[in-house]
């Protein structure tokens, strides 16, 4: 349930009908502003304080505005944003207004808009909260001849079809979904005739097909879809009924763009789908609500939508069209790429083979001390902000009072207060920035505003180690640690635990 | 294009959200349902069915289910 407010200089009206008729029982308020620029300036925090999310939508492909109006477009909805803690949604619908290009200096229309509104363009992405909402690429797909409806739009301000209006209802809501819920993690495959076109165990490796014909293209292409997906700190897992060694050889004898080695889970045996899928989710430390799941076969698909429903079930259908939509989901992307994601498998990798370890040691205690952990506290360190502001919105089980704090929000605090940054390392490599306490100071009193601490760094008491520095920090700059604000949520019971065997609380 | 009563009444019922009957001697006042606003839904609608466009001036001149059958049936 999430309610959005839409700031337009169209109407919209069929197509928040269509919304609501996708999403029954969410708010969306439509406010059509014939000049947006004013409307934006003078917008109140009052006016949005009831709202999730803001959606602005310009279309000057319609209106056809000059181009330095269209940039103070961009500069006045950057300013908004600026001063606005929600998520923001910006229409991409710019033009170039009657301009005819000579031939030899056009890079195409689209390329053209990129070219000349960059600086624009570039200042409003740097805003954490500002997201893209795909207008033209939902225009060429649709194709603009039957996107736009000019005789409506002239008449009653409402330029587009009923084809344009299904699909900027279907994205919004994707996108809004996508927006106010967390992000996937894992992504779990099937092998058979899902990362290759037949079945292995019957087949025999030489029949299987993942290449560039025409048997094949649809899963090269998917496994390609999947390193890329990997690139960006997604985690893949195989979850396939088949015979462990004829899976191997598929990767040792076929040139596929996936490697055996890019998988950090394989699931490879006869059980049920359902458990392997809870195990997955045990070793890595991970809620299930973070997986999604590919397979071609509709039973295994229905019975995991029905035991575990927070996984994303997607399904790989042998139609080439349908694989690409499928590629566009929203379950598929990141709303932001840290050079942080990119080291995720290694990270798991290293945990996993601790895990192994942790087996030899008779103690919990007795194999921690082996690990050598090192923390490295950073004091009100600028550069980790993104990567703090991050984990704000993305640690369920660790974390105080899952309030989610902005870049700038976090540069106040630092401002005013000091926010204690964490790095771990051990002899089996490096966790990254895992912990977070920010303190606000008053006098020479302190309060704990919030700390966290990511799953991955859980189960080595390394959550008591930090506590006790930081407390220490405190009063060696003088003062005392006077209240924790604690909220007890769904997830956070690791930090419910940590909280009662403290002795340590919010008053309310 | 010849539009039949029976579309046209599945049409508006889509456009105005609720059921909604039409006859041959239907005209825009008849209907409260009928302000800009469902006015704009039925154009969709209507597009979308018979896979026409439709001019300005036939969106101005739509104010009745003769008018709309004659403009249907031009296309």
């Amino acid at each position: 349930m999430s309610s959005c407010l839409f700031l337009s200089d169209v109407v919209l009206d069929p197509v928040v009908k269509e919304i609501k008729a996708l999403m029954p029982g969410n708010v969306v308020d439509a406010n059509y502003e014939e000049e947006i620029i004013p409307k934006l300036l003078s917008l109140s925090d009052g006016e949005l304080a009831n709202y999730d999310v803001l959606f602005i939508h310009s279309d000057q492909v319609f209106h056809k505005k000059d181009q330095g109006w269209q940039r103070s477009f961009c500069k006045v909805v950057a300013d908004v944003s600026r001063s606005v803690n929600k998520p923001i949604l910006v229409s991409n619908s710019f033009s170039l207004s009657f301009r005819q290009a000579p031939l030899k200096s056009s890079m195409g229309s689209v390329l053209d808009i990129r070219g000349t509104y960059n600086k624009e363009f570039e200042e409003l992405s740097s805003l954490a909260n500002v997201y893209v909402f795909d207008l033209l690429g939902l225009c060429m797909k649709v194709g603009s001849s039957q996107f736009y409806n000019y005789s409506l739009g002239h008449l009653y301000q409402m330029p587009y079809t009923k084809p344009a209006i299904k699909q900027i209802a279907l994205q919004f809501v994707e996108q809004v979904n996508f927006l106010t819920s967390e992000e996937k993690k894992v992504i779990i495959v099937d092998c058979d005739n899902t990362l290759w076109k037949g079945i292995v165990g019957e087949d025999g490796v030489d029949d299987i097909a993942c290449d560039k014909n025409a048997d094949g293209i649809l899963y090269y292409h998917f496994q390609q879809f999947l390193k890329a997906r990997k690139e960006e700190g997604f985690l893949l897992c195989i979850c396939s009924k088949n015979n462990e060694v004829d899976v191997k050889d598929v990767f040792d004898k076929k040139n596929t763009p996936l490697k055996w080695d890019d998988f950090i889970l394989k699931k490879i045996n006869w059980d049920d789908k359902i458990k392997n899928i809870a195990d997955i989710g045990r070793e890595l430390n991970l809620g299930t609500d973070s997986f999604i799941f590919i397979d071609d076969n509709l039973f295994e698909l229905n019975s995991i939508r029905e035991l575990l429903p927070g996984v994303s079930c997607v399904h790989l259908s042998v139609n080439y069209t349908d694989f690409l939509e499928n590629t566009e989901r929203f379950v598929f992307k990141r709303k932001q790429i840290l050079s942080a994601d990119v080291e995720k498998t290694k990270q798991y990798e290293t945990e996993l083979l601790r895990k192994n370890e942790e087996q030899l040691y008779t103690s919990l205690d007795e194999f921690i001390k082996s690990l050598d952990i090192k923390l490295d506290i950073r004091v009100n360190d600028f550069g980790d902000i993104p990567r703090l502001s991050q984990m704000t919105g993305k640690t369920n089980q660790f974390n105080f009072n899952k309030h989610v704090f902005n870049e700038d929000e976090l540069k106040a605090f630092m401002d005013k207060g000091r926010v204690y940054s964490l790095k771990v390392a051990d002899k089996y490599g490096d966790y990254g920035t895992v912990g977070l306490i920010i303190t606000e100071l008053n006098g020479t009193e302190a309060i704990m505003e919030n700390y966290l601490m990511s799953c991955r760094a859980l189960g080595k008491k390394i959550e008591y180690d930090f506590f006790d520095r930081v407390i220490a920090d405190l009063s060696s700059q003088g003062f005392m640690l006077k209240d924790i604000r604690f909220t007890e949520t769904p997830k956070n019971i690791p930090a419910q635990t940590f909280i009662k065997t403290m002795n340590y609380g919010s008053k309310p | 294009m010849v539009a039949n009563l029976n579309d046209l009444n599945n049409i508006f019922s889509k456009a105005f959200d609720t059921a909604t009957v039409v006859t041959m001697d239907s005209v825009r006042d008849d209907f409260e349902a009928w302000d800009s606003i469902n006015y704009l839904n039925l154009v969709v609608e209507l597009e979308d069915f018979y896979h026409v466009q439709f001019s300005m001036e036939e969106i101005k001149e739509m104010n009745s289910i003769k008018k709309i059958i004659e403009v249907l049936g031009r296309k």
